[in-house]
């Protein structure tokens, strides 16, 4: 799949709104599928909200001021519309939910922790990082991006991105290292 | 004060400490390496990744164009056809009450449409670009018909999402 910078997409979109729009919800739609999949924990749902997330999308561009990387912006839509709608479903579904990220039994520091416990402990550190550090992280850890495919989405250098990410690790290590 | 002028190049230097041999050679390579060496984290083990189904990211962004392009055909059009008549009407009810019934009667009415309107509407939402508000009505699927009111659990729904929605922009 063909990779756009972020002023290439817009230049798209300017250009032929529907066809730019096809471009960027080709490139952002994994990443953010993933992002809503991880706290939904199923696929129905997933696409629900990745679809209102667009449709967000579409009816805000034309004020899109490109103060920052388009994937943070999109990134933000999408964090609203899936804490939007789990606050709203409050539920326990029938469905199949996807398993925790980690395995069980887990050790650290003498300790052992389920995969959920850990997933938990794992969401709420992230919460306590400055927003490019969550972004890098989730990308890198979360998603298993390499460090030139996250420098592309986030407009930042490789050098930059690792620092943030060494950052985080060493937080979120150390928060995990507290439980 | 001229005397004073080479004190620093006069001052006897020590030899500059010694940096390991071919220390900077490594430095870059040392660091990248630290940096991706295994860490608590990389040692926890992941479960599989669950699966999408095929081709579901080849044939998304196709079905969210249907689907925006639907909406735009059946509802942003009368919506915004809607406002504008509602607005042309309520110019000319005002202008109608104004020639008949005279100066004190108007400011009665204006007054009063003041007052209504503080205690009926959410201070919030007058703060809010009208633009803005007809596409939350409209991506959220809010009915408004000619003569309806917004009822109270609009109001709640928007008390509920709207600051996510105006903070996005």
């Amino acid at each position: 799949m063909s990779h756009y910078s972020d002023k290439e997409l817009l230049d798209f979109y300017q250009n032929n709104g529907t066809l730019g729009f096809k471009k960027i919800v080709t490139q952002f739609q994994e990443r953010v599928y993933w992002q809503i999949r991880r706290l939904t924990k199923n696929h129905q749902d997933s696409e629900d909200v990745m679809q209102n997330v667009f449709i967000k999308v579409w009816s805000a561009l034309p004020k899109f001021k490109g103060e920052s990387a388009l994937y943070t912006w999109i990134y933000r839509i999408t964090f609203n519309e899936t804490h939007t709608f789990l606050t709203k479903q409050n539920k326990m579904k029938s469905v199949d939910l996807d398993p925790p990220i980690f395995e069980d039994k887990l050790f650290v520091v003498g300790h052992e922790f389920t995969g959920d416990e850990m997933e938990t402990i794992l969401y709420n550190a992230i919460d306590t990082l400055p927003e490019k550090q969550q972004h890098v992280f989730r990308l890198k850890y979360l998603d298993d991006l390499k460090y030139k495919e996250i420098a592309q989405l986030l407009n930042m250098s490789e050098g930059g991105l690792k620092a943030n990410y060494h950052h985080a690790v060493k937080k979120i290590e150390e928060i995990i290292k507290q439980h | 004060m001229k005397e004073d002028k080479n004190i620093l190049n006069n001052l006897n230097r020590t030899e500059k400490p010694a940096v390991a041999n071919r220390f900077f050679d490594s430095f870059s390579d040392g660091l990248i390496k630290k940096l991706e060496e295994e860490t608590l984290l990389t040692s926890l083990s992941k479960n599989t990744k669950p699966e999408a189904p095929n081709d579901f990211f080849d044939k998304f962004a196709d079905e969210i164009i249907a689907k925006i392009q639907s909406k735009n055909k059946f509802k942003i059009i009368p919506l915004r056809i809607f406002i504008a008549v509602a607005s042309v009407a309520a110019v000319f009810a005002i202008l109608i009450l104004t020639n008949r019934d005279g100066q004190n009667q108007t400011n009665a009415i204006v007054n009063n449409s003041i007052v209504n309107s503080a205690d009926e509407n959410d201070d919030y939402l007058a703060y809010i670009d009208e633009s803005i508000l007809v596409d939350f009505i409209v991506e959220n699927d809010i009915d408004i018909e000619e003569g309806n009111a917004i009822n109270e659990s609009v109001y709640s729904e928007l008390d509920n999402e709207l600051d996510d929605y105006y903070y996005n922009y």
